[in-house]
């Protein structure tokens, strides 16, 4: 407290002047002060704007439900006084204490029943935080069956990116770990969620902003078909799984073309599914001497990689969005080298543009990592695409890689036994490559062979673990979708 | 206002002293209303003095989850002592006055208690916070912030906090309810060269306080903080 401060002489001279009680003598004198001492005018500035800042404080308004409660509480003031002295004639305050109680009753009614009003309202906003944060991912897939579809099909289920930084092994359980982990975490309650909210930061929750703004702007049958399918996402075991197959789709769509982006989002289920083989094949097609590549050279290539970005993280964090660059700092240290890898390598080709120059030292150090096979191509490359080499050759490398050994070996399982003998003919090097060719072969024919059988061992049909659960019915599988609205989060050329 | 309380109110301005009333004030005549059991005239200052009222109490206490039950306080004492008030001055000064009585009751009470403020229904329904209000409230972290309106008023409640109770409240008379020297010397029950006194170390302490923050931008040392350096 400063209350016990003793007042400057000069300040009690100049309150008097704000205040007008100084006589014309005194006034002329301060005011010639004024113009020639600059403390002096400084200590009345103070005073003035700390006496206007007062003006800033917020005042209160009439709250009605505090006026009845007062009124009300009078009343029974009033009736309490009026029943000690028995005497009395009947009080005039009576009836109308009455009506006043019944009003303030009736004001206390309405408040209680707006307030539970507004805070339902409020708990459906906070429910829907995380579909409203996930939902241009949940737009790509479309309903909890084409994601089963996608993870049955595997292409999706393992990522050159993980955030051990080494290859993907059969037994690695995929988490969601993309750095577009929503803060919203999929079993969060409202409690939680509103705590969150309080935590993030401005840029996330600009982007919250803007991303609620999208959501309801959809039709409400939209609305309720994402919400249903982040319910039904929520309830299933392998949840957390799934969704690192929707992120890695999402990545993934995100990096197409916009037409073949459009008319993706537009077709039903299984056509859906057959138009992503075949641009996955069509991918696989145009950078086929990606091929090539061997375990060796996704090692050398990871392995160089985390070095460098550790070494140039302040550089390359700069090229990034705002809230991608927070989302990053907060991330887990042991994660944060591959979130930025994934961030740079999905982000659109202006950002790309502005990568760090790779010095010629890296450039020798990145090319002596890789396989003869590959060394050309990732030279051109890198004379062509300089520092981006690196982040796109993640996902080339990833495309090819997406043929996993496990999805490869049931493949080679289901083959006539007589390609099979025909394979087993080849070397070692050549046996995975040959298997994975043909898997994308059919792939692209539609004839899926990297999907499980569609008869049990026992000949009987394969019945889907989750076929027949409502929750799985998509009423739209034979229709088109509608045309999506634009989405602000994709560039608009692949 | 019906006409036993008209009859009621004019018998009690004419019985009072013609030169005591402050007969243009208009709340002097409300009250003597109520004191001739006119409950409608005692709504009317209830809906005119509530919002002040709480205004005050707020700022000279700090304790939002007790104001309104103060307020409420202050009517009931206002009520109770209707038939005996005389209107010697303005009716502001009189409610004020009581209302300083039971602000300084309820700092005793709650410094024996210690208390711990715990959110009420009423702080629950505040908590529920809009995206645009987080947004409002993470952008003034940030270093090139705007000082707006509601960041100035922030920093002037925490100003408020370190100045003494008594400056607080007579620059809170002399601000908001522009009572001039003599009124709030009545309210407060000091003299007038006591009050300027008041009102001159009030300035010069919020001034003092408010320094770090107009000047450097720093946030006003609360008193549960530092200031930093």
């Amino acid at each position: 407290m400063t209350s016990s401060t003793t007042i400057h002489p000069d300040d009690e001279l100049l309150v008097a002047y704000l205040n007008h009680e100084l006589g014309a003598a005194e006034e002329r004198q301060v005011e010639h002060r004024l113009a020639t001492d600059p403390s002096f005018r400084s200590r009345l500035g103070g005073l003035q704007r700390s006496w206007d800042a007062l003006d800033e404080l917020p005042r209160s308004t009439l709250n009605a439900a505090s006026a009845a409660n007062t009124l009300s509480m009078v009343a029974m003031a009033a009736e309490q006084e009026r029943s000690q002295c028995q005497t009395s004639p009947v009080s005039i305050w009576a009836p109308r204490m009455r009506r006043a109680l019944f009003l303030a009753a009736g004001v206390l009614i309405g408040y209680v029943g707006i307030a539970a009003t507004r805070r339902y309202e409020y708990n459906s906003k906070l429910r829907d935080l995380p579909v409203v944060y996930r939902m241009d991912a949940y737009r790509a897939v479309g309903d909890l069956a084409f994601l089963r579809h996608l993870d049955e099909e595997g292409v999706f289920a393992e990522d050159l990116l993980n955030n051990e930084g080494t290859a993907p092994g059969d037994t690695a359980t995929p988490d969601d770990k993309t750095l577009l982990q929503p803060p919203f975490g999929l079993s969060m309650t409202t409690a939680d969620i509103e705590r969150t909210l309080r935590q993030l930061p401005i840029e996330t929750i600009a982007e919250i902003q803007s991303r609620s703004r999208q959501f309801a702007a959809l039709p409400p049958v939209e609305q309720a078909a994402l919400r249903q399918l982040h319910d039904a996402l929520v309830q299933e075991q392998d949840a957390a799984h799934l969704m690192a197959v929707l992120s890695r789709y999402h990545d993934w769509i995100a990096a197409l073309p916009s037409s073949d982006r459009a008319e993706l989002m537009e077709l039903p289920t299984m056509e859906r599914l057959e138009k992503t083989r075949k641009i996955m094949a069509d991918q696989l097609r145009r950078h086929s001497d990606w091929m090539a590549a061997t375990a060796g050279d996704v090692q050398h290539l990871q392995k160089w990689t985390a070095d460098y970005v550790v070494r140039h993280a302040r550089e390359l964090l700069r090229v990034l969005p705002p809230r991608q660059q927070e989302l990053l700092r907060n991330a887990n240290p042991a994660q944060r080298p591959w979130l930025l890898v994934r961030a740079i390598a999905n982000a659109p080709p202006h950002v790309k543009n502005n990568l760090p120059e790779l010095s010629d030292e890296e450039k020798i150090r990145f090319l002596q990592g890789f396989s003869p096979e590959l060394t050309q191509r990732v030279s051109q490359e890198l004379q062509s695409r300089g520092t981006q080499t690196i982040f796109d050759i993640f996902q080339l490398l990833g495309v090819h890689r997406r043929g996993n050994p496990r999805r490869l070996e049931q493949f080679f399982e289901g083959l006539p036994l007589a390609e099979q003998k025909a394979l087993l003919q080849l070397g070692p090097d050549q046996l995975p490559q040959e298997l994975r060719e043909r898997f994308w072969r059919r792939q692209e024919a539609g004839g899926g062979p990297g999907r499980r059988p569609m008869t049990q061992p026992d000949g009987r049909p394969r019945r889907e673990p989750w076929a027949g659960d409502p929750r799985m019915r998509d009423p739209r599988r034979d229709q088109r979708r509608p045309p999506p609205p634009p989405r602000s989060d994709l560039p608009e050329s692949g | 206002m019906d006409p036993a309380g008209s009859s009621a109110l004019l018998s009690a301005v004419s019985a009072a002293s013609p030169a005591a009333v402050p007969a243009l004030d208009p709340d002097v005549r409300l009250m003597l209303a109520v004191a001739a059991d006119d409950a409608n005239a005692f709504e009317e200052l209830v809906r005119r003095y509530q919002p002040r009222l709480v205004t005050v109490m707020r700022y000279l206490l700090h304790r939002d989850d007790q104001v309104e039950d103060l307020v409420q306080e202050v009517f009931l004492r206002v009520f109770r002592a209707r038939k005996n008030y005389q209107p010697t001055a303005r009716f502001a000064t009189w409610i004020f006055h009581i209302a300083q009585n039971v602000a300084k009751n309820a700092r005793r009470t709650l410094a024996r208690r210690k208390e711990v403020p715990v959110p009420t229904q009423q702080d629950d329904s505040r908590a529920m916070v809009t995206l645009d209000q987080l947004a409002q409230e993470a952008s003034a972290l940030m270093p090139a912030r705007q000082l707006d309106r509601s960041e100035i008023g922030k920093a002037v409640q925490d100003a408020m906090q370190l100045i003494g109770e008594r400056q607080r409240m007579a620059l809170l008379l002399c601000k908001f309810e522009g009572m001039s020297y003599e009124e709030v010397a009545e309210t407060m029950e000091l003299t007038i060269p006591a009050v300027k006194s008041l009102i001159n170390r009030g300035r010069t302490s919020l001034r003092d306080a408010l320094q770090p923050y107009f000047c450097e931008g720093r946030p006003v040392a609360t008193p549960g903080t530092r200031s930093q350096p």
